[in-house]
């Protein structure tokens, strides 16, 4: 097995992330293990926010799955939506996973979290205060959905849905592709050819993202090109800013950059340099 | 069983993958031999879009069975390696020439440009 952790802490940095020995990760499972009281409390930390907000552990794609993914932050061992989730009030693993820390993270990060799970948290070191806040736009949509990494960053969910599923909402393990669900998938990839492939489905097209919908109306999605080689989608969550789930990796709120993400068509994104437009979906949009 | 290899790049589309075997194998446990000295605390942090590295799953012991090479860094469960002048990722994007198609690769050649 090999357990990737992940220190969810930085909002403009990336997060530090580390393989476990097999040593710790039997350690671990032993530790998770040995929690036995059920909680119907979530970790604050999956709800975003600023700060420490926990741990989270993966697998590397081809790893055998001896334990879910999991979010671990106050105590609470989230497992996501299939299981009930543990409590352990002394919070010694997630002091445990700190102690597996390589030196390339910083002792100031290591002293705060530190702080943090012994609950004598003071002020936040140099190293950690948080880069100047983007202002998220106003969310003009009322069915645009929460920002919940967790729905989507657990070893049932994220290796088989990407971009378009997580734009869309809409879990459906296939790695959904525009148009497929209606036989009219993109056969190029350029936004004259993945757009059409869209609106088969039943997405349209949006000059921006400024005009309200209201209940029942959708949320906002924009689509982007590398061109000649793949395409990616963002989706407007309630907050107003924008998030995204590269492939088969994690879902998150920020952009290369490191940046939250006001606006896709000014984002960093990577070699996906062609902006091709907004879209607004909904709940009856059927991908696959 | 072979070394099942994936390109870990795209985002819409699958992730392209093969398998090494006979030869390759040979060559790859001979490159990955050369770095097990080299320890490294280094964590590159690949970005959300575009090229995110090679994840490698071995069957072949003594290999590692699960390796991550990504920016000059090989990341295994027993730690990370240096993998110096990226002389392994190199050489998987070699291999990657046969299973992706031609403007993934060009872009592809052209990170490992770059120490």
């Amino acid at each position: 097995m090999a357990t990737i952790v992940t220190l969810d802490i930085f909002s403009g940095r990336p997060n530090p992330t580390w393989v476990l020995s097999e040593t710790d990760s039997k350690k671990l499972v032993e530790r998770i293990n040995a929690v036995e009281t059920v909680t119907a409390q979530k970790p604050s930390g999956a709800m975003g926010g600023l700060g420490y907000r926990g741990f989270l552990l993966n697998h590397t794609p081809h790893s055998v799955q001896t334990h879910a993914a999991m979010h671990i932050h106050e105590g609470i061992i989230d497992k996501g939506i299939n299981e009930a989730n543990l409590i352990s009030r002394d919070r010694e693993i997630e002091s445990f996973l700190l102690s597996t820390a390589p030196k390339a993270v910083h002792d100031d990060v290591k002293t705060l979290v530190a702080a943090e799970i012994k609950g004598n948290l003071t002020a936040a070191p140099e190293v950690f205060r948080q880069p100047p806040h983007a202002i998220c736009p106003k969310c003009k949509a009322k069915d645009a959905p929460p920002y919940n990494p967790a729905k989507w960053n657990i070893p049932t969910v994220q290796p088989y849905n990407n971009c378009y599923n997580y734009a869309n909402d809409h879990i459906t393990n296939t790695f959904a592709q525009p148009g497929r669900a209606h036989g009219k998938m993109y056969t190029a990839l350029t936004c004259a050819s993945v757009n059409p492939a869209a609106i088969a489905d039943g997405l349209v097209n949006s000059p921006n993202f400024a005009r309200p919908l209201g209940p029942g109306k959708g949320w906002y999605v924009a689509l982007v090109i590398w061109p000649g080689v793949d395409y990616h989608w963002y989706r407007q969550d309630n907050v107003g800013c924008w998030s995204h789930k590269p492939g088969s990796t994690a879902a998150r709120n920020t952009d290369n950059s490191g940046k939250k993400i006001t606006d896709p068509k000014t984002c960093d994104r990577g070699p996906y340099i062609t902006f091709c437009t907004y879209m607004i979906t909904n709940r009856r949009v059927v991908i696959s | 069983m072979g070394v099942e290899v994936i390109l870990d790049i795209y985002s819409g589309r699958e992730n392209p993958k093969w398998t090494l075997d006979g030869p390759a194998i040979v060559e790859l446990g001979q490159l990955l031999g050369s770095i097990w000295a080299k320890k490294t605390e280094q964590l590159p942090q690949p970005p959300a879009l575009g090229y995110r590295g090679f994840h490698l799953r071995s069957f072949q012991e003594p290999m590692p069975s699960h390796i991550t090479v990504f920016q000059g860094t090989v990341l295994t469960e027993s730690g990370n390696f240096q993998d110096s002048g990226r002389k392994i990722e190199r050489w998987l994007t070699g291999h990657a020439r046969s299973f992706v198609d031609a403007d993934t690769y060009k872009y592809l050649e052209s990170l490992m440009k770059s120490k």
